[in-house]
């Protein structure tokens, strides 16, 4: 624990000089702005601005892509709470209560209720992330291709199985991910794959092209067919500091929320969103009167908000100790450490401390950043939902066109964008999310290497993943989890929380 | 797309397109060694996964075909088109004719896909865009683009 404990002293010795400090704020502060506007989400604001961190120190360009992402699930909150338009995924059960509440004349209660639990179960989740996380990466040096292969499975399947919507929609998406991932020159023979003979793919497809084409235009392709609407129509935001009755009422709320947060975010496939539907649909299980739900009740607010802040800050878990992404977000940071040069895996602690540590530390001073931007601050995002879309989607589009040209000063990516982009509107036409699509493309040439790799080591014996151990638990419990979600009883249940 | 003879119109058309991507793939890489377990070649797992990805698509057809489904939203050809085309106006331009005049041109391309148009208000506010990148991207962060043609 002393340990853990000089460790951090040094990762805030890492955070508090000015340069990182002033980038984990223009994080916090660009999270909470993406976060209030609606149809801009953190994977295209990351993918946005992968190619502006160029110039930065890989710690501080992670602490600022960090910053973004939980920054967000504050954000997400302040629109859903006044306008009834979730600025996030994440924040969409957080409107159900929250906007009632608003119209009740309590918004102000609900927003202080939402950045309290959210700044709390901030600190508990970065709590453990340092605690957990060097335990972790130790026991993961032990794991060779076979352990990687099978951890790569068990991640892909617990993303097809919290995925919402259909299962084998999901299936599908992992697998034209994982080929799309093949593209590009094959390692161990180095022959030409899915290139239509242009050197330009010789490397893979640009990773920023495929995420922005994915999320940003396809979300702005979208956005522009159903007609953004809004109007800002809670007028007084009332008293910001909720009465001693209310927030006893929401005690239990939060720590149950932020619990259930932080095992979602450890989890392969589970993060944010998820999180904060399983939440809410537990309180409305222990809660009770449950029919207080829907009408305001302040723990609706509380505990999706502590859980998707929670789990925002344990989803790095997996990524620096496993080197494995949860979700889109962590594949984008997992692409990020990539383009400056680290390979995310079990050695990032030891090898990398300033940015472990310094990016822990990063999250208990962004959430203090975050909790006085998003209180005292309110006023000043709300005005900015006064923005249209007809011109926000076109400062949309011209940033990300100048980032994506400025990953290799070529105009090449952007024709790869406009391919994704159509790719992506269909997808969502279809009801296919392309979030795991975007998990298969980052696994994939890591699964093709770890598979080939650990068929050499057992001549081509496929019972070597078996064989091993650690190996053999992670593929048992893929396949429970498999199980689980092909019986009817539960697979009733799921689709009851995503219906919610 | 909208059609009513197909009855899961969305397990259809999402299982056609997976289809088409995944013989494609297979095609493209038929001339690539498939090898054995022990010694793969760069084709094998490409091709496993398309396989699968095939026998996916397939299934989904089929479901389409028997079961009853959600059918598909209707589309709106005009955002879809003119945002590909405002993205594929600035990779034309941007090398030939600098920074600012491609920020304009995709500004007012973008415009025609949004249904509320105020074409005045988005090529001032394009031309401003113009200006500010120039000075943000080019100036400030040394993004080497042209600024002129």
């Amino acid at each position: 624990m002393i340990d853990v404990f000089s460790l951090l002293g040094h990762g805030f010795l890492v955070v508090l000089t000015p340069t990182n400090l002033f980038f984990c704020l223009v994080g916090a502060v660009l999270g909470t702005l993406i976060g209030v506007l609606p149809g801009l989400g953190p994977v295209a604001t990351i993918s946005l601005l992968l190619p502006a961190t160029f110039a930065l120190e890989p710690t501080t360009a992670i602490i600022m892509l960090a910053g973004i992402y939980y920054g967000a699930q504050y954000g997400g909150s302040t629109t859903a709470i006044l306008v009834n338009i979730p600025g996030e995924s994440t924040s969409v059960v957080t409107a159900l209560d929250g906007y009632k509440m608003a119209q009740q004349g309590r918004a102000g209660e609900a927003l202080a209720i939402a950045a309290i639990g959210s700044f709390l179960a901030g600190c508990f989740g970065t709590v453990v992330v340092a605690v957990a996380g060097p335990p972790l990466a130790g026991f993961a040096q032990r794991f060779a291709s076979p352990e990687y292969f099978s951890l790569m499975v068990l991640g892909l399947i617990s993303a097809i199985v919290l995925a919402n919507g259909s299962v084998i929609r999901a299936i599908a998406m992992i697998l034209l991910g994982l080929l799309i991932g093949m593209v590009g020159i094959d390692v161990n023979s180095g022959q030409s794959r899915l290139t239509f003979g242009m050197p330009e793919l010789y490397d893979g497809v640009s990773f920023v092209a495929a995420a922005m084409g994915l999320f940003g235009v396809a979300e702005v392709i979208c956005n522009l067919e159903d007609g953004i609407q809004r109007g800002l129509n809670a007028g007084r935001i009332g008293s910001l500091m909720p009465s001693r009755a209310v927030m006893r009422a929401v005690r239990w709320a939060v720590v149950r929320g932020t619990l259930l947060g932080t095992a979602f975010g450890i989890l392969p496939g589970g993060g944010a969103t998820v999180a904060s539907f399983s939440a809410y649909a537990l309180e409305k299980r222990v809660a009770k009167d449950s029919t207080r739900f829907g009408r305001g009740a302040p723990e609706g607010v509380a505990a999706p908000e502590s859980a998707n802040n929670a789990a925002a800050q344990t989803s790095f878990v997996p990524l620096l100790t496993l080197g494995i992404p949860t979700s889109a977000t962590m594949a984008l940071m997992v692409g990020a450490l990539i383009l400056h040069g680290i390979t995310p895996g079990p050695t990032v602690i030891t090898r990398q401390p300033d940015l472990f540590w310094g990016l822990i530390a990063s999250m208990f001073v962004g959430n203090v950043m975050l909790i006085i931007i998003n209180l005292p601050m309110i006023g000043i995002w709300v005005r900015l939902l006064l923005v249209p879309y007809r011109l926000l989607f076109l400062l949309i589009l011209v940033i990300s066109s100048i980032g994506i040209y400025s990953v290799n000063n070529s105009p090449f990516d952007l024709y790869l964008t406009i391919g994704f982009g159509i790719l992506g509107y269909l997808l969502r036409k279809l009801d296919a999310e392309p979030a795991p699509l975007l998990m298969g493309f980052v696994l994939g040439p890591m699964m093709e290497e770890n598979f080939r790799r650990s068929l050499i080591i057992s001549r081509g014996d496929p019972l070597v993943f078996l064989q091993r151990p650690i190996s053999l638990v992670l593929l048992v419990m893929s396949l429970a989890l498999l199980i689980t979600v092909a019986m009817p009883a539960i697979r009733r249940r799921r689709e009851e929380v995503f219906q919610e | 797309m909208r059609s009513n003879s197909v009855r899961g119109a969305v397990d259809f058309y999402s299982g056609l397109l997976l289809a088409v991507l995944a013989v494609a793939a297979i095609f493209l890489l038929r001339d690539l060694e498939i090898g054995t377990a022990s010694d793969m070649g760069p084709g094998y797992f490409p091709v496993a996964i398309s396989i699968v990805l095939l026998a996916v698509g397939v299934f989904l057809i089929g479901r389409g075909l028997v079961l009853d489904g959600p059918q598909v939203s209707g589309m709106n050809w005009r955002p879809i088109l003119f945002v590909s085309l405002s993205l594929l106006a600035f990779a034309l331009l941007v090398d030939r004719a600098g920074l600012p005049i491609a920020i304009v041109a995709q500004v007012a391309i973008a415009t025609l896909g949004s249904s509320e148009r105020s074409f005045l208000q988005s090529l001032l506010f394009g031309i401003a865009l113009a200006a500010a990148s120039s000075v943000i991207f080019v100036r400030l962060l040394g993004v080497p683009m042209r600024l002129f043609p």
